[in-house]
């Protein structure tokens, strides 16, 4: 994975094949940490199926033996100094959440949240999909059936105006700046490096 | 145009469009549709599903096929990912494997468009290395 927000996308499926009917995002960011949480209210699981979770030989698919998306996800937050939790929400479904420290040099991009989360908005209309942002400077949140109801049609993405929700979204991210300071981050590193011959 | 910053906005210009979407809406029928699954499990997502899921969408819509693309889990080719499968309205599916933007492209132009094979097809008998488990 080369972005956090590739991550998001890839843990969200596993809410989806939980059969859950309404998933949150959410991105915090505050001085000194990322943290993300996905929040479903799919079929969750016992306690000893989430204590294998971070095992990668542990899957419940039967195509193949090993399911990588919770330890990739674990191995990148705990590069950098973080960690992942995954409880149960309420009294039913699961949250994941995964924290990871800003300004740490193996921190990944956020990259294309607004792309990743519409690329699942759309794909499974059926789904309640929230995405709320939050960073020192103010909060951002939309949901798929707001955005429906706007624009009078029953699903999100997949017309003319996906393009528009992603701009509308980005906007809206790029007012609170959020994962401004990674880009940051990164070009300091490639200065540091020094031009390449 | 004016960047969008708002709900509002995007209502403005939904019904600057809303004719427009609502004729091609009518003219959908799902027996005529192609439909692509895009393969979205943790393996595909790492090799670039995500681009390749985003392309197919907007670039089938750009060119005026009247396609569903949706996501599927992992169809076993970890190997070969990103995997699409194409089904071509009264045909059998079909999985194509390596699927980059260019694969894609020639995808869209060559196979979908005028049903010539192209390279990159996973046969339909081929098994993974280690049998499944049951």
């Amino acid at each position: 994975m080369k972005e956090i927000a590739l991550h998001i996308l890839d843990i969200a499926e596993n809410s989806i094949a939980a059969g859950a009917s309404r998933i949150g995002i959410s991105v915090n960011e505050t001085d000194r940490l990322l943290r993300f949480s996905i929040t479903d209210n799919g079929c969750g699981m016992d306690r000893a199926m989430r204590e294998q979770l971070t095992d990668p030989f542990f899957t419940t698919r039967t195509t193949r033996r090993v399911g990588m998306g919770i330890p990739l996800l674990q191995q990148h937050a705990e590069m950098t100094g973080g960690g992942i939790t995954i409880r149960p929400a309420g009294e039913k479904g699961m949250v994941v959440e995964a924290v990871f420290r800003r300004g740490h040099p193996d921190l990944q991009p956020l990259g294309d949240l607004e792309g990743c989360w519409l690329l699942l908005a759309s794909s499974n209309p059926e789904i309640e999909w929230s995405l709320e942002c939050m960073t020192t400077l103010g909060r951002f949140a939309i949901s798929n059936r707001e955005i429906m109801e706007v624009l009078e049609v029953d699903h999100v993405g997949g017309n003319e105006l996906t393009a528009q929700v992603k701009e509308l979204i980005r906007h809206n991210l790029e007012l609170i700046q959020l994962g401004r300071e990674l880009m940051e981050n990164k070009l300091d590193r490639i200065n540091f490096i020094g031009p390449v011959k | 145009m004016n960047k969008i910053k708002s709900l509002e906005d995007l209502k403005k210009i939904r019904d600057a469009q809303v004719s427009g979407i609502k004729a091609r809406e009518k003219g959908e029928d799902p027996e005529s549709l192609v439909s692509i699954k895009v393969a979205m499990a943790t393996c595909g997502i790492a090799s670039g599903a995500k681009e390749t899921m985003e392309y197919l969408t907007g670039e089938l819509e750009k060119r005026g096929v009247n396609a569903i693309v949706t996501q599927t889990g992992c169809m076993g080719y970890c190997y070969a990912e990103p995997t699409i499968e194409v089904t071509l309205p009264s045909k059998e599916p079909v999985v194509f494997g390596g699927v980059n933007l260019d694969k894609a492209d020639e995808i869209i132009e060559k196979y979908i468009k005028s049903g010539e094979l192209v390279d990159g097809i996973i046969p339909v008998n081929y098994e993974t290395i280690d049998p499944p488990r049951s």
